[in-house]
């Protein structure tokens, strides 16, 4: 029996975070606009199975899938929301779930750097995978747990302001978002992130993190 | 040095913060930042670079970039705070191989395309690839070949002063430099301008 940890759908995916999955993911990769659900499951081998279904119960397409540690994760998405939303309904009954069988997201930490100097930003750079990240720009850095949360985040906060999408890291055992930009848009990203995160509902779950 | 073949002498007098912030994603060596000066050196034979290197670190307080040795050319970036500690080590660098700065070959432009609103899954492409900024659908994509590669670095520099673009993407090693560059319509039409006209502005011998 699978443990539903993420179940997250993104309505339209913004521009950049479109193209930060197109750059980052190994399958079908989504355009702007398109509609996406990120799925996390506990044991992560299971998400073969979950993959399985989705694609032949609709038309989605399958962006990433990813068995890491102990949690598994799909992504998929359709320019048709229902066709997005009919798979998560699939996956759900054939795992025996339902949505509010995910874990309530929370935020773990959550930051901003302004004025990041040049040196700091050659090393955020070098291991980003989207936007680069510009000297005297403010950085915003949140994790939030589980990990499928953060593009759900991130999707809201691009929505919200005028930032640059550094990185996302949707997989493992905490989401990372790393959001550059004017301080004014970060000021309105950051609050815009962190409403899109509280206002998800859930299963409490305790978190292997003591901050 | 006899037979040491002088391709690029490229001198970026204030590296721009994103051309820095790429610099800094591509460089194995050490990293620059906004507002130094920058040389880059191309030769040919590309082994003969490791020379070159040492002549620049023992003659200056620079430090090197970048130092490739590719199929066929050596390329070497420096930079420093003061442009002054920049021209001295590239003045070592030409004494030590008998050349003049006007020696360097012309550059020449292979092309400069600018390919409007892009489509969304062209974009992807291109981001699969570049290490700089991404490129989001509906923006516009100018891309730049110049010989010999080195002079990519000036055309994307000179493009960042005049335009606010994103810089997708350098490629200022190999037989041709490549610039991407992404923005609004009204941007990139001032960017491309620019880097044309930082190349033609450059001297030199005529290349082979």
């Amino acid at each position: 029996m699978a443990d539903l940890r993420s179940f997250v759908f993104l309505d339209s995916l913004q521009p950049q975070l479109a193209a930060y999955l197109g750059t980052i993911a190994k399958g079908f990769l989504p355009v702007a606009g398109e509609a996406s659900l990120i799925v996390e499951i506990s044991p992560g081998i299971e998400i073969n199975r979950v993959t399985d279904i989705a694609v032949k119960a609709t038309d989605v397409r399958p962006g990433m899938q990813i068995v890491e540690r102990l949690y598994g994760m799909l992504e998929i998405h359709s320019p048709s929301q229902g066709d997005v939303r009919q798979a998560g309904v699939a996956i759900l009954e054939a795992l025996k779930l339902k949505e509010s069988d995910r874990i309530k997201p929370r935020v773990l930490s959550s930051q901003v750097i302004k004025h990041v100097d040049d040196l700091q930003v050659q090393l955020i750079n070098r291991n980003r995978q989207g936007m680069m990240l510009i000297a005297r720009e403010s950085l915003f850095i949140m994790e939030v747990e589980p990990a499928g949360y953060a593009a759900f985040a991130a999707n809201e906060a691009e929505k919200a302001a005028e930032i640059n999408v550094v990185d996302v890291r949707m997989t493992g055992a905490f989401g990372r978002i790393y959001l550059g930009g004017e301080q004014r848009d970060i000021d309105v990203a950051s609050v815009a992130a962190k409403n899109a995160i509280e206002s998800l509902t859930g299963r409490e779950a305790s978190s292997s993190r003591k901050d | 040095m006899a037979g040491i073949d002088l391709r690029s002498y490229v001198f970026l007098d204030s590296l721009q913060p994103q051309h820095a912030a790429f610099l800094g994603t591509v460089a194995k060596g050490f990293l620059p930042t906004g507002g130094q000066a920058s040389l880059f050196i191309e030769i040919s034979p590309g082994i003969e670079i490791n020379r070159i290197t040492d002549i620049a670190v023992k003659a200056t307080g620079i430090k090197p970039g970048m130092q490739i040795v590719e199929r066929l050319y050596g390329l070497l970036e420096v930079h420093h705070d003061e442009q002054a500690e920049v021209r001295r080590a590239g003045e070592a660098i030409l004494r030590e191989i008998g050349c003049e700065e006007s020696q360097r070959i012309k550059p020449e432009i292979l092309s400069s395309t600018v390919i409007r609103h892009l489509d969304d899954r062209q974009t992807q492409l291109i981001n699969r690839t570049r290490h700089g900024h991404m490129i989001v659908a509906g923006q516009s994509l100018y891309t730049l070949e110049v010989q010999p590669a080195a002079n990519a670095a000036l055309a994307a520099n000179e493009a960042e002063k005049a335009a606010h673009i994103k810089v997708l993407e350098i490629v200022s090693f190999g037989s041709l430099g490549r610039v991407y560059l992404a923005g609004e319509d009204r941007d990139i039409d001032v960017a491309w301008p620019a880097a044309e006209n930082a190349i033609r502005g450059l001297s030199g011998r005529a290349g082979k």
